[in-house]
């Protein structure tokens, strides 16, 4: 199944915080990615707060090339916990990733690190750094999903509720909080086609 | 440029698995693409040798609550 799907599920949740092993569940239950690694990495630099890896292992048949995917998360063991949960929810989603917006040539590598350091060039064409840009959001569409976002933007913009109370309660950055309650409807019909 | 070549070098070996996709989650602080691949570089080193060993959840100590207890505990 695919992400349209995954957030289509969670839409009507109004239990907070979503979490993370739902997320994660939910894709081994419903796609082909059923082996999902999580590794907490030491960070020497700020310089990324994650990342994500798929391989293809050769199952060792000689007469064919089949492959088995693993999919490895990385997120940095010294991120806050409302980071991590965002950053290992937004790799993870990458499993929905189609070939066109995949990184696996030595020169996808260096244009992706190039476009993933340098937010000025965010008017890329390079489909999978606006992929990667786009990541937080894809991800923010399931953990404030749609029935607890609406409820919730409604308390911020009458004020009974900041932003910053909202985030708390959803274990999720304030920054992304913020934003995502101001553009949630609009970007959730374009990321997610509903 | 040392270090991307590094990077590159660890993310293709010429033999075992193959390279199907790449992302990353950007960083707090603006870096330059050598400190950026040698970051990079020590993470993938930490997962390949098993130093940052792979788990398969991401356990958690929530307490869910409804967005409406949410909001009503606010007036």
């Amino acid at each position: 199944m695919s992400y349209q799907a995954l957030v289509k599920a969670f839409s009507n949740r109004e239990e907070l915080p979503i979490p993370v092993d739902a997320v994660l569940t939910w894709i081994r239950d419903h796609t082909d990615h059923r082996d999902l690694r999580l590794h907490g990495v030491g960070r020497n630099s700020k310089a990324f707060r994650g990342a994500f890896r798929r391989l293809g292992i050769p199952t060792g048949n000689m007469y064919s090339h089949e492959v088995e995917l693993i999919c490895q998360i990385l997120y940095g063991r010294d991120l806050e916990p409302d980071w991590k949960r965002l950053v290992v929810v937004k790799e993870a989603l990458h499993v929905f990733d189609p070939a066109g917006q995949q990184v696996n040539t030595e020169d996808g590598v260096r244009r992706l690190i190039r476009e993933v350091i340098t937010p000025e060039l965010r008017a890329t064409s390079f489909a999978p750094a606006i992929n990667d840009f786009l990541g937080p959001y894809r991800a923010m569409a399931v953990l404030l999903p749609r029935a607890a976002r609406r409820k919730l933007k409604i308390a911020r913009d009458e004020g009974k509720r900041t932003s910053t109370e909202i985030a708390n309660y959803a274990q999720l950055p304030d920054f992304y909080v913020d934003i995502w309650l101001d553009i949630g409807e609009e970007a959730e019909h374009e990321l997610a086609g509903f | 440029m040392r270090e991307m070549e590094q990077l590159i070098s660890l993310l293709f070996p010429t033999e075992g698995p193959r390279l199907v996709d790449l992302k990353f989650f950007h960083g707090e602080n603006p870096v330059k693409v050598e400190e950026f691949c040698e970051a990079a570089h020590a993470a993938f080193v930490q997962v390949d040798s098993g130093q940052s060993p792979s788990e398969a959840g991401f356990p958690e100590t929530l307490q869910p609550v409804t967005v409406d207890k949410f909001l009503a505990n606010a007036s």
